[in-house]
């Protein structure tokens, strides 16, 4: 039997990442759930009404995004529309050569959608000098590494990792204090802030009645990415849309306590469009790229409200898996449960459905999902649909399993013989008992003592 | 979802609470002599206590603070709600280490804060320093924005 | 309904549901007819091979039939007949009242206490494992709230209580290493609370920690819920 690409990542993972991976997601999950518990009288109706909100937005998903377009562009903030990874980098690429000298600095804000495209490698391409302005994205900027997590890029990573790093880029003396390294990327960052001809962010939400683009962080860098430089582009996936901010309490809370376990993040920034002629600041242009890459395909098929997702990455922190493997073993820029159905869903079954397989089906992703996404019951689907379509070596012959579930006669002649068949070599069975102790009949047999009985 | 009148009138007691937890303050305006002569950039409703306090003016990259005025203020979340403006400098309450926020109203939610309507312009509800807790789950104020936020409630 | 794992390795367990159900006065049918519930393969993506296995759990178990009332020792299996057979056949309805045992005595018969001691000299110290197959079922601590009311033993909380076990059925065959650490874990959780027995309502998750527990010489015992209920008189 081959070893499966998750299986094979956990085999060769350095056990420090597995403690700092453990250590800072079990953290999570218990700050959520004291948060979520303060914020909300009743969390279970918020994430009802969450989830009711987003399937509204999914069904209607045409006219608000028509409705923003309209909206925003009366507001002087341009929108532009990409099917795919290609077309939205060229729309960067197009304003930053109009805008920007070549060799000029674009400050990226953290943003799952730009990773998605690989914008950094396109700027890069066309000879621009893109810099992660968030803390850990920046450290996997200069390592040449890849984010673990989507909230939190460097739970793979410790301090000493980062010191290391930074001492290499010359950003300060060694030291392992987080504080000092933290001050030291601060004053990196700064330049490249002042430096700045473009700025580029996603978007949390994009609000369809008032044409507004909302972003929350922590750290301040996506405010200044947004606000020092001359452009300002926003890359967001069609399903970021809301309604009308009177939902944005409910989604903004949601949010912070699930990712964070924050009441609300530090900055909630709503933005309505480019500076006003005596603004003495702010960009002179704003720009929305809505990027498909795949998104319409879903909304059409049986992972649709996958597109539900508000990026929390609690289904991350809490997953067992994930917490054994770390966020590079998923190979996409989703990790965790919802990489395991996202990233097939967008790129194909064919190129990732065995993330499927990785996954003990526990559900604890489900029960924290802001926007109770049913991760479990869409993997199993992902697993049915790659049977179907003959993809992966079937590991187990079900087949012949079904034939002795078929009859009582077969089935009992199979259980006596279990006992029996662990003693055999099979490859499953070698993989089962390298740490444990194979079962044995224990006690007494029921059908055994139903018949005595009876 | 159900429509209530948005209560406009919060508990100051809660905020102060939840500012301190967050690592911010309420502060009253004597105490800030502290800033006195300081590089500050501020709002420009605020020229005639920049003067009183001495302070110097400074561009949005030099500034050691930031003089803002909110909105209003939020009890719930311990936040306060800035829009952008042709008084104020965007940059003004992000880029100095200390941010000091005049407040006037206080809402009691974050329900209520949108009842009541966010200013059209662009504008940022900021709840407390700005932080990070990307090295080891360590939490770490003032990465980008300032380390240090108070609020002084104007009479 | 018995379930593969106790027709195979645990039959005790059977016995005890069949004792706890006889106390509290049901009348237990068992038909022999009976195989599996078709999870295996359905976990697996093999749907066609799991359909034919569930086609006959219909049959044997009367699940058209409004009347017929199935308890299972296993959240897993109760989850498949509720929820599993919903995805495999679209058009069709489980009409039959299918429920989790523990969930049974509690919901369905409202049993909210279990008079009864255990049998041993001193009290014992004990955990209880949630099984994950219990979310999707809404049972909560239901087990955990009648546990509590049997005499002598002392409750300690699990810490990290929503974490899995790691077993996953195939998952633990196909991905030994992470299924392995995630049992690893879920012990380490176990001994921060330096419990002398672990309970839980499911045979999977018992079959995969004991077997880990065994491994490392542990004088941890692995007990399922209908055991400790049908111990208690
Ligand atoms: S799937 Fe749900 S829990 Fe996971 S990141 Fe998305 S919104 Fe958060």
């Amino acid at each position: 039997m081959s070893v499966p690409k998750v299986e094979a990542f956990a085999r060769a993972l350095r056990g420090e990442v597995v403690t700092s991976v453990r250590t800072a997601s079990a953290a999570k999950v218990a700050s959520r759930v004291s948060t979520l518990g303060e914020a909300f009288d009743d969390i279970e109706s918020a994430r009802t009404e969450a989830a009711r909100i987003k399937d509204e937005v999914l069904d209607r998903l045409r006219d608000l995004l028509l409705e923003f377009e309209a909206r925003a562009t009366a507001r002087r903030i341009q929108v532009h529309w990409a099917s795919d990874a290609a077309e939205a980098n060229r729309v960067v690429l197009e304003i930053c050569r109009r805008v920007a000298e070549p060799g000029a600095i674009v400050a990226k804000a953290k943003s799952m959608a730009t990773e998605e495209i690989g914008l950094n490698s396109a700027l890069e391409g066309a000879g621009f000098r893109p810099i992660e302005t968030d803390l850990g994205e920046y450290v996997v900027q200069i390592d040449g590494d890849h984010p673990s997590h989507i909230v939190t890029p460097i739970i793979h990573k410790n301090r000493v990792d980062v010191a290391r790093s930074f001492v290499r880029e010359g950003l300060g003396p060694y030291t392992e204090d987080p504080a000092e390294l933290t001050m030291q990327a601060r004053a990196k960052l700064r330049d490249v802030f002042r430096q700045a001809s473009v700025g580029v962010s996603g978007a949390n939400f994009l609000i369809a009645e008032t044409g507004r683009i909302v972003l929350v962080e922590n750290e301040g860098n996506n405010r200044f990415s947004t606000t020092a430089p001359r452009v300002h582009i926003a890359v967001a996936g069609i399903e970021k849309l809301l309604p009308s901010e009177r939902e944005l309490p409910l989604f903004l809370k949601l949010l912070a306590g699930s990712a964070t376990g924050q009441r609300l993040t530090t900055y909630v920034h709503l933005i309505s469009g480019p500076r006003e002629a005596n603004d003495p600041d702010g960009p002179e242009e704003v720009h929305v790229i809505f990027l498909d890459n795949g998104r319409t395909r879903v909304l059409e098929g049986r992972y649709r409200e996958i597109l539900r997702c508000i990026r929390c990455g609690a289904c991350l922190n809490v997953c067992p898996v994930y917490r054994q493997v770390s966020g590079h073993a998923y190979r996409h820029v989703y990790s965790g449960p919802i990489g395991a159905v996202l990233a097939p869903a967008l790129e194909g079954i064919d190129a990732i459905g065995d993330l499927a397989k990785a996954s003990t089906l526990c559900g604890a992703c489900e029960e924290v999902c802001p926007v109770k996404i049913p991760i479990p019951r869409m993997l199993l689907e992902l697993r049915d649909e790659a049977a179907r379509a003959g993809l992966g070596k079937r590991d187990i012959p079900w087949k012949r399993f079904a034939t002795l579930a078929g009859s009582e006669l077969l089935w009992r002649a199979g259980l006596t013989l279990l006992p029996i068949a662990r003693k055999l070599p099979s490859a499953l069975g070698r993989e089962w008992a390298q740490k444990r102790e194979m079962p044995m009949r224990e006690g007494r047999s029921f059908r055994e003592w139903w018949r005595e009985r009876s | 979802m159900a429509v209530q009148k948005p209560v406009v009138d919060g508990d100051w007691e809660l905020l102060r609470i939840r500012l301190e937890s967050l690592g911010a303050e309420l502060r009253t305006i004597e105490s800030l002599e502290e800033i006195r002569g300081r590089r500050a950039i501020w709002d420009t409703r605020l020229a005639d206590l920049a003067i009183d306090l001495g302070l110097i003016a400074a561009g949005v990259w030099d500034a050691e603070v930031g003089l803002s005025i909110a909105e209003f203020a939020i009890g719930e979340t311990g936040s306060v709600v800035l829009a952008a403006g042709p008084e104020s400098a965007r940059l003004g309450s992000l880029a100095p280490p200390l941010n000091v926020v005049f407040v006037r109203r206080l809402v009691a939610t974050l329900e209520d804060a949108f009842a009541l309507g966010m200013p059209a312009a662009t504008t940022v509800i900021v709840t407390g320093p700005s932080r990070t807790a990307d090295i080891e789950g360590i939490l770490v104020r003032g990465v980008h924005g300032p380390g240090a936020v108070w609020v002084v409630r104007e009479p | 309904m018995l379930t593969c794992l106790c027709d195979a390795f645990y039959g005790e367990v059977g016995i005890a549901t069949v004792e706890v159900l006889q106390r509290i006065g049901c009348r237990v049918e068992f038909p022999a007819e009976q195989t599996c519930c078709g999870q295996p393969p359905f976990n697996a993506g093999d749907w066609a091979a799991s359909r034919a296995v569930a086609e006959r759990c219909r049959t044997v178990f009367e699940l058209d039939d409004p009347a017929s009332v199935v308890v299972t020792p296993s959240s897993s299996c109760a989850a498949m007949l509720r929820e599993g057979y919903a995805m495999l056949f679209p058009d069709w309805t489980l009409r039959a009242q299918v429920f989790e045992f523990g969930e049974f005595l509690v919901r369905h018969r409202g049993i909210v206490e279990w008079p009864g001691r255990l049998r041993r000299e001193e009290p014992i110290r004990a955990v209880y494992h949630r099984a994950c197959h219990g979310r999707g079922l809404h049972l909560g601590d239901l087990h955990e709230r009648l546990l509590g009311t049997v005499e002598g033993i002392e409750w300690v909380g699990l810490p990290q209580a929503e974490q899995c076990c790691g077993f996953g059925g195939a998952f633990s065959a196909t991905h030994p290493k992470v299924s392995t650490g995630i049992g690893m874990e879920k012990l380490a959780q176990v001994a921060t609370t330096g419990a002398e027995m672990l309970v839980s309502g499911d045979m999977g998750c018992l079959m995969h920690l004991k077997g880990l527990l065994s491994r490392q010489h542990s004088p941890i015992e692995v007990r399922h819920f209908a055991q400790v209920l049908a111990e208690a008189q």
